[in-house]
């Protein structure tokens, strides 16, 4: 699979990611040898039936009960812009679409 | 008589508890190496002398009121900048948590305070723990306490030179893919990656979940132990926490009869010859305390660091998300919500993050999920299988801990893959879930620390500590390294 910067393009925009064009190309020659690296593993011989690695031998959900959250205040307070009560962002839904 | 900060942590904590020396005294003694290498050596980011002081006089109020503080009286405990402490920065060597003061303590930061430790300060790290030397670090390279100009290794890098340099006799580090060990060995200490589920992941800040692991540096075994003690065990806020015992760290025994394999696959190509030399020496003075070494394969093991390289920047990707400019860190302009979040992301990650989000994302995606993730998970699940096997024969596996000793600064900065490959040996044991242990063997004859690195199967911490210990005694004992130049300055005693 070979990656070039408008493959890279694609994926930053999946990645929320800004990507300049001259980084794109930079990071088109680093990812394109990487991956060229990991392809290595399409050649490894797995026995049949083989199951990928799952971390969880046993249920891990605890009990659905009520518990003590971070108070409000500390919740906020590491944030770029708020109001006291809410984390401020930019409008998310335009007049016309709403 | 030697100086409060060249004293291990047993022995501090013995001095402060039964009063021979107060905790505010070990303190400065640390404040002020601390803050005298750290100029050169770059370990720490954040350092507050008075929060330190603050810590150690309650201990010492504590003690003369009666109380016992706890298995780790007075002692400093560098904590890497992964790891939430509440109120102090936990920037992850960012710039994008650059602002960030966590309203938590990690769990365990909370076990240290509980152990009576002092939290002495944060240090450096690359990016998110991506990296093996530091310099993805937004805020400079950590260099090498045995060598100004070479790498300290990483990620963990600030956490090894403290604790090689005197200035912390204990650190806390976290390992994903070699980042406790790789570093432990270029600096000549021991560092020690647990068993998957043994040390809570709880404020941590998640690089890739499921090879994550926190653990201990120390210039000795019995202070690895001591470390690891105060923090292992149950934590029903990490889900992946396990509920097993944890092992008995403090075992002694000799070498005799323990099986010990050696595989193959570690000591080709790319090992270099003062690596094997000192590796070689170390494994003759094993088999001549008794153990019995033999040759093993694990023919998967080649494959590790492509499974780790789709494994670990998937998992990351998906962790790194969260970083948006909205709860916490900087915040980038934009017109719209989507246009804040790529600029921020942009704006706030490095280079090497930035590759491995992309990478990661990459292997994710529609049309790559199977080729990618799905068959080096595939892969794991074999390598995991081939280890489990492996250990029916032996009891632990011995290797060197990295190829080479510590490389120089820039060496290997614009080059990605040599980075990568620079964790060959060690990123195994991430995948498999066991714990590893990189203990010092000796240095080079240009002066650079080399690393033996034990892997036992998992939950075998008994036995690998017990092994460390009887090893520890056979090979060359920790050294100083040489002060760092200081023109018009006092220069250190002679060690």
């Amino acid at each position: 699979m070979a990656i070039d910067p408008a493959e890279v393009l694609r994926i930053a925009r999946l990645a929320r990611l800004k990507v300049d064009p001259d980084e794109a190309r930079r990071l088109a020659k680093d990812l394109d040898r990487i991956v060229g690296h990991i392809d290595s593993l399409r050649a490894v011989e797995l026995p049949e039936g083989s199951e990928a690695l799952t971390c969880f031998g046993r249920d891990v959900h605890r009990a659905d009960e009520p518990g003590t959250c971070l108070p409000r205040e500390d919740a906020l307070r590491n944030a770029p812009m708020q109001d006291g009560d809410f984390f401020l962002v930019p409008k998310i839904v335009d007049k016309e679409e709403a | 008589m030697s100086e409060l900060w060249q004293e291990g942590a047993a022995a501090l904590a013995a001095a402060v508890r039964g009063r021979e020396a107060s905790a505010v005294d070990v303190a400065d003694a640390h404040l002020e190496r601390a803050l005298r290498w750290n100029d050169h050596v770059e370990a720490f980011l954040h350092l507050e002398p008075e929060e330190v002081r603050r810590q150690a006089r309650e201990i010492d109020r504590r003690i003369s009121a009666g109380e016992d503080p706890g298995p780790l009286a007075g002692v400093p405990v560098a904590i890497k900048d992964n790891l939430c402490v509440r109120g102090q920065p936990t920037t992850c060597a960012s710039r994008i948590l650059e602002p960030f003061h966590p309203p938590y303590d990690a769990h365990v930061v909370e076990r240290l305070r509980a152990a009576g430790a002092i939290l002495f300060g944060k240090t450096n790290l690359d990016e998110f723990a991506m990296g093996s030397s530091t310099e993805n670090s937004a805020f400079g390279p950590t260099r090498n306490p045995f060598d100004l100009a070479r790498t300290a290794g990483g990620s963990s890098g600030g956490s090894a030179a403290a604790v090689a340099a005197g200035l912390a006799p204990l650190a806390l580090g976290s390992d994903t893919g070699g980042s406790i060990r790789q570093p432990a060995a270029l600096c000549g200490v021991v560092g020690m990656k647990p068993t998957y589920g043994l040390v809570s992941r709880y404020g941590l800040i998640a690089f890739a979940s499921s090879l994550d692991q926190i653990g201990p540096f120390a210039r000795t075994v019995d202070d690895a132990a001591l470390l690891l003690e105060a923090i292992a065990g149950r934590d029903a806020r990490d889900a992946t926490s396990s509920a097993e015992a944890v092992p008995d760290l403090r075992q002694r025994g000799d070498l005799k009869g323990l099986r010990i394999g050696v595989p193959k696959e570690c000591f080709g190509e790319g090992l270099s010859a003062d690596v094997r030399t000192l590796v070689d020496g170390a494994l003759g003075k094993l088999t001549a305390a008794g153990a019995r070494i033999e040759e093993v394969s694990l023919p998967l093991s080649v494959h590790g660091i492509a499974v780790y390289y789709i494994v670990a920047p998937s998992e990351a990707s998906s962790n790194l998300a969260r970083y948006d400019g909205v709860r916490y860190g900087i915040r980038g302009e934009g017109a719209s919500v989507e246009e804040m979040f790529a600029e921020t992301r942009g704006e706030g990650f490095g280079a090497e993050v930035k590759r491995r989000i992309l990478l990661g994302t990459f292997a994710l995606s529609s049309g790559y999920y199977e080729a990618y993730y799905g068959r080096a998970q595939k892969v794991r699940a074999a390598m995991r299988h081939e280890m489990e096997e492996c250990f029916r024969k032996v009891d632990l596996l011995a290797s060197a801990t990295t190829p080479t000793a510590a490389f120089a600064l820039g060496e290997k900065a614009a080059d990605p893959l040599a980075m990568y490959l620079s964790d060959v040996l060690t990123v195994t044991a991430n995948l498999c879930g066991v714990p590893a242990l990189s203990l010092p063997c000796g240095r080079t004859p240009a002066g650079l620390p080399v690393g033996l690195q034990l892997t036992a199967p998992r939950f075998g911490e008994a036995t690998l500590f017990r092994a460390a210990r009887a090893a520890e005694a056979l090979l060359p004992l920790f050294s100083w390294p040489p002060a760092p130049p200081e023109p018009g300055r006092r220069q250190e005693p002679p060690r």
